[in-house]
């Protein structure tokens, strides 16, 4: 199950935030920042899937954007099927509004 | 974002949000745009149209971090707004403010109802979404009937909204959505792909939850895969042209839960999951997605050989590759298949060592999880090393957590030899002793008070180990609650067998009240030291002034327990003789004997008597009498549980009720010890025979090469191919002369994985297991009572010792009184009332069976009024024998077995009556309660128990 989708550029600005169950501004604020810096101290060469909290979570970067899936911690997820579901996203939103960049969002 | 349908304040406001270069210039501008807002909503007559744009601006504000609940009413008043525009941004904006518990929901249900049977689709489905998103508890009866209608709404986009509403509902109350199975499984059928798609995830938690109930859609989702992957769904739903890979990915998941231990329903995908892998194989990253899912069923399912293979060379392909996310797969992939079969790791052995070195955090921990999954007896040692640096270099609590759990988990499971446990414990306690759940630290002190329980001259010099380690330990300045009280209970229990040069008990006893001033998060690690000063003083006739003022502060304590030991420390040093005798050496193993009549008491009772006060009334006597009499003040005397607090006299009492440790309740009653009693600590063969073995001894570690034969047992027959196979990169890993660091680490690692690999496999107990030090068992630990706990804390309940070990009750006060009965051995005879005789009823069907719970027997028990105990001298040896007998002989339903104790149910016939029956055997005898209404039926069922039973 996805838990959030998160949009973030590289200075930890969030862009689109969707979250399908319900967190506190304050939590979602500190959830935000810790997940971001996380990715950002990652590099390229390392896996796209971190272990955050209780979420399992995956990420890609697109330029300075981040997209940031958090999921259940189980041993059900797949996480590649999510790091596709990403770009599939991407992919949509491009098509939809044609070069689509992160000042659109 | 831009456009003419903006106003230019938004528009300013997307524009400067856009250019801020950091996080602080935005939270200026987001403050700022906060207060305008404010103003703008609080003027009145705003039109709807300019609602809805500070609406939207106000989930801005809220998305940034920034509180806009000034906000939220004018969304839930948005929702009732005839324009469709402005329901819709009513609704979305709700979804986001609210949550399914927010005080304006309420405002919301009735809206929503109205809008679910609106006859334009769009309104329809608004209101599904935030059905989806804000439906709590109170509201699906309200909503769920029309959401069920919607499920066969023409319009496509409508069906799939509500069936993921129906899975919203049964993620909340799953029992709503059961009784409508048919209509969901309809929806799998559905001719739109997408709501047939969005079917299947609430399927998968039913599924999940009822597996048998779904096995007959098995063959339905196999033809739904198959159809998926010969690409018969439109082009729309291709994804690099890999045909639906989520869907894909979905029904796999799906198929796995229905296939697990299944073999009739695993054999159904054998062939479409070869398939599925075959047409995933393109290259592209979802279809190693689908490959990976593939593999995770295959793992699942019943196992076939050939399946079996395949994911593992797919596999190996993964963890192999350069790119990081499939390596990640691989490695997962890989723990899941080791609890298959553990030989197809050792091919990997390099690979995963240096995934191990990886500076990538994820992919470590990943690692760490696969070795924990492949730990056998010969390399637990290693594993758990590589363990404990990480918990040493972690700073993640909830990665620190589960290793905690790993490695004692993995130390009680594979300990080679004691003092490696001892000294794995120390480490993990040292390192995170908060993580530590409690009975780990109670198994260890188990196991220095009983040993092996085979060589007492091994046992004490193991004792001398854990004392003189735990002695220096206690040197370090900071130390953990847990280890603390570890290191307290071992000294006072052990201090005279330290070795080390320079301590001597009145030392020991020094440290130990040095200790008491440190601070401790846990209140109670005090009462430990005290315990411990205690003992010490007690066995040796110390004098230590030191000590003894430490005591005397504490007796303030704000803690009651701990005041109470320092209060009961002063009465004992008046008699040291008493002292000696309450705090024995090395008692804690002993059989406590307890004389359950309490006959020390009768001359007390009879004086009692004499003197007037009322006879003692077992809890159904009072029962029964607060029944009849239904006098309300003799119903609040009578409440059973309130005879059980020993709250009396908490400070100073009399030696001779002074609540000693447990060892000796017989000896400050002035009791001879009875030779059967109250096994406080648990009979020796649930001891912690998962320590005992000294097994790193006898059998060092296998040489990976020569690899015992006979161990290797798989699930499948088909596995010895693979075993050989597997074995042949062992030998790489054979020590040579010019081994390099990384191959070392591997043979250390991957030994025992070639041929005893199986016996690691923790997901197969029935596995012979090879080495002695396997022979534990684990499970069994946490059957056996926490005696431990009792013999360090059991202080205050020493007034009432059966009690106070009585497993929690679970059937009301009846069970509460029998319950203690079945820790003893051989009980004493009990008096009991023997029934008048009665003319034997010739038999005839006198019950019928009644489906009850245990605590639904215990709520109706007090209410019957006529009871019937029957004392048999039975054959029967278990209870299992004795209920099975009850159900054949009298047709009543067994209830529940409660180790040596049996209830079960029966109605009265003709009629519906209950009648109960519990059992309490001690072979060769037998006590049989019987209640029911009516004292006729309650003899007559007593004397079929009498010819049934005996």
């Amino acid at each position: 199950m996805i838990k959030f989708i998160l949009m973030v550029n590289k200075q930890g600005q969030t862009r689109l935030a969707q979250y399908y169950e319900f967190l506190s501004v304050r939590e979602r604020v500190t959830l935000e920042g810790e997940l971001i810096r996380k990715c950002l101290s990652r590099s390229e060469s390392q896996c796209s899937f971190v272990e955050y909290r209780d979420y399992r979570v995956v990420y890609r970067r697109y330029a300075s954007l981040y997209f940031i899936v958090g999921i259940d911690n189980d041993e059900d997820c797949n996480e590649l099927a999510i790091l596709e579901f990403i770009h599939t996203l991407v992919e949509t939103l491009d098509k939809y509004f044609e070069n689509v960049c992160e000042l659109d969002i | 974002m831009s456009g003419g349908h903006l106003s230019k304040e938004f528009f300013e406001l997307v524009k400067s949000i856009g250019e801020s270069r950091s996080k602080q210039e935005e939270d200026k501008i987001i403050v700022g745009e906060i207060a305008i807002l404010k103003q703008h909503l609080s003027a009145p007559n705003i039109s709807a149209k300019k609602m809805k744009e500070y609406m939207i601006r106000a989930v801005y504000a809220e998305m940034l971090g920034h509180d806009a609940s000034f906000a939220y009413i004018h969304a839930v008043k948005l929702t009732h707004e005839k324009n469709l525009f402005a329901k819709r941004i009513g609704y979305l904006t709700c979804n986001l403010f609210l949550h399914k518990d927010h005080e304006l929901m309420l405002l919301l249900i009735n809206t929503m109802q109205r809008d679910l049977q609106s006859a334009n689709h769009i309104e329809v489905c608004s209101a599904l979404a935030s059905v989806c998103r804000l439906v709590n508890l109170e509201m699906i009866p309200a909503i769920s009937p029309l959401v069920f209608k919607l499920l066969s709404h023409p319009q496509e986009a409508v069906r799939k909204k509500a069936i993921v509403a129906v899975h919203k509902f049964f993620k909340i109350v799953p029992e709503a959505v059961l009784d409508q199975k048919d209509q969901i499984r309809k929806v799998l059928c559905d001719p739109d792909p997408s709501v047939m798609g969005a079917s299947l995830h609430v399927l998968c938690e039913i599924a999940k939850a009822h597996p048998a109930s779904s096995k007959d859609l098995v063959p339905s989702f196999v033809s739904i895969l198959k159809q998926i992957t010969e690409h018969r769904l439109p082009r729309d739903f291709d994804y690099h042209r890999m045909p639906a890979p989520w869907l894909q990915v979905k029904l796999l998941s799906i198929l796995s839960i229905l296939g697990t231990a299944d073999k009739a329903a695993s054999e159904h995908m054998y062939e479409i999951l070869q398939e599925c892998m075959r047409r995933a194989d393109s290259g592209v990253n979802v279809g190693y997605a689908i490959i990976y899912e593939c593999v995770k069923c295959i793992t699942r399912i019943f196992p076939d050989h050939g399946l079996l293979e395949l994911a593992a060379s797919n596999i190996s392909r993964f963890i192999s590759s350069e790119n990081h996310n499939l390596r990640y797969l691989g490695v997962t992939g890989l723990a899941q298949i080791v609890q298959v079969n553990p030989a197809y790791a050792a091919e990997h052995q390099m690979v995963v060592v240096d995934c191990l070195e990886d500076p990538d955090e994820t992919l470590k921990r990943k690692t760490l999880d696969l070795l924990f999954r492949m730990t056998n007896p010969q390399n637990v040692v290693v594993v758990v090393d590589k363990l404990t640096f990480h918990l040493r270099t972690s700073v993640d609590s909830h990665l620190r957590r589960d290793l905690v759990q790993k490695i004692t988990s993995l130390a009680e499971r594979f300990a080679p030899d004691n003092e490696w446990y001892v000294n794995t414990m120390n480490t993990v306690f040292e390192l995170s002793g908060e993580l530590v759940p409690a009975e780990t630290a109670y198994n260890l002190m188990r196991l220095v008070a009983e040993g092996a329980g085979e060589d007492e001259s091994a046992d004490t010099a193991f004792r001398v180990f854990a004392v003189n380690t735990y002695l220096k330990l206690l040197e370090k300045p900071t130390l953990s609650d847990i280890l603390v009280q570890v290191i307290a209970w071992v000294l006072g229990e052990y201090a005279r067998l330290a070795t080390i040069d320079g301590y001597t008990i009145e030392d020991i006893a020094d440290l130990l009240s040095e200790c008491i001033e440190r601070p401790f998060e846990d209140p109670s690690t005090r009462g430990y030291l005290v315990t411990a000063l205690l003992k010490l003083i007690g066995q040796h006739g110390l004098k230590s002034t030191t000590a003894e003022d430490i005591i005397r502060s504490y007796r303030s304590s704000r803690m009651t327990d701990l005041q109470q030991r320092c209060y009961e420390f002063e009465q004992l040093r008046q008699s040291p003789a008493l002292m000696r005798k309450v705090l024995p050496y090395d008692a804690s193993c002993e059989d406590i004997a307890v004389n359950k009549d309490l006959t020390f008491l009768e001359s007390f009772v009879r004086q009692k008597l004499d003197e007037g006060a009322k006879p003692y009334q077992n809890a159904s006597e009072r029962a029964a009498r607060a029944q009849t009499q239904n006098v309300p003040k003799a119903e609040v005397e009578t409440k059973p549980s309130l005879n059980f607090m020993p709250y009396e006299a908490p400070t100073k009492a009399p030696p001779v009720s002074f609540p000693p440790a447990v060892e000796t309740h017989d000896a400050a009653g002035g009791e001879a010890p009875v030779p059967t009693g109250l096994n406080v600590s648990g009979p020796r063969k649930w001891g912690p025979s998962g320590y005992n073995q000294p097994g790193g001894k006898g059998e060092p570690p296998q040489a990976p090469a020569a690899p015992p034969q006979e161990k290797h047992v798989a699930p499948d027959q088909g596995f010895s191919q693979v075993q050989t196979s597997s074995q042949k990169p062992v030998p790489k890993a054979e020590p040579s002369g010019a081994m390099n660091e990384k191959q070392r680490m591997a043979a250390a690692l991957f030994s025992g994985l070639g041929g005893a690999a199986a016996a690691s496999a923790p997901a197969a107990p029935s596995v012979p297991k090879p080495a002695p030090a396997v022979a534990r068992a684990p499970p069994q630990e946490k059957e056996a009572p926490p005696p431990s706990a009792v013999d360090l804390l059991d202080l205050d309940d020493g007034g009432s010792p059966q009690i106070a070990q009585s497993p929690s009750p679970q059937g009301g006060d009846m069970l509460l009184l029998d319950m203690d009965d079945s820790v003893l051995a051989q009980p004493t005879p009990v008096p009991v009332p023997q029934p008048p005789p009665q003319p034997v009823q010739p038999p005839q069907p006198l019950l019928g069976p009644l489906q009850v719970t245990t605590p639904q027997v215990g709520a109706m028990w007090p209410q019957l009024a006529s009871e019937r105990v029957v004392q048999i001298h039975t054959s029967l040896g278990s209870c299992q024998e004795m209920m099975f007998r009850m159900q054949n002989a009298m047709n009543v339903s067994p209830v529940e077995i409660i180790g040596m104790e049996g209830i079960a149910a029966g109605r009265v016939l003709p009629g519906n009556d209950p009648c109960f029956l519990h059992g309490k055997l001690s072979p060769p005898r037998l006590d049989i309660k019987i209640r029911c209404r009516d004292a006729g039926v309650a003899q007559n069922v007593a004397d079929l128990c009498q010819r049934a039973l005996s």
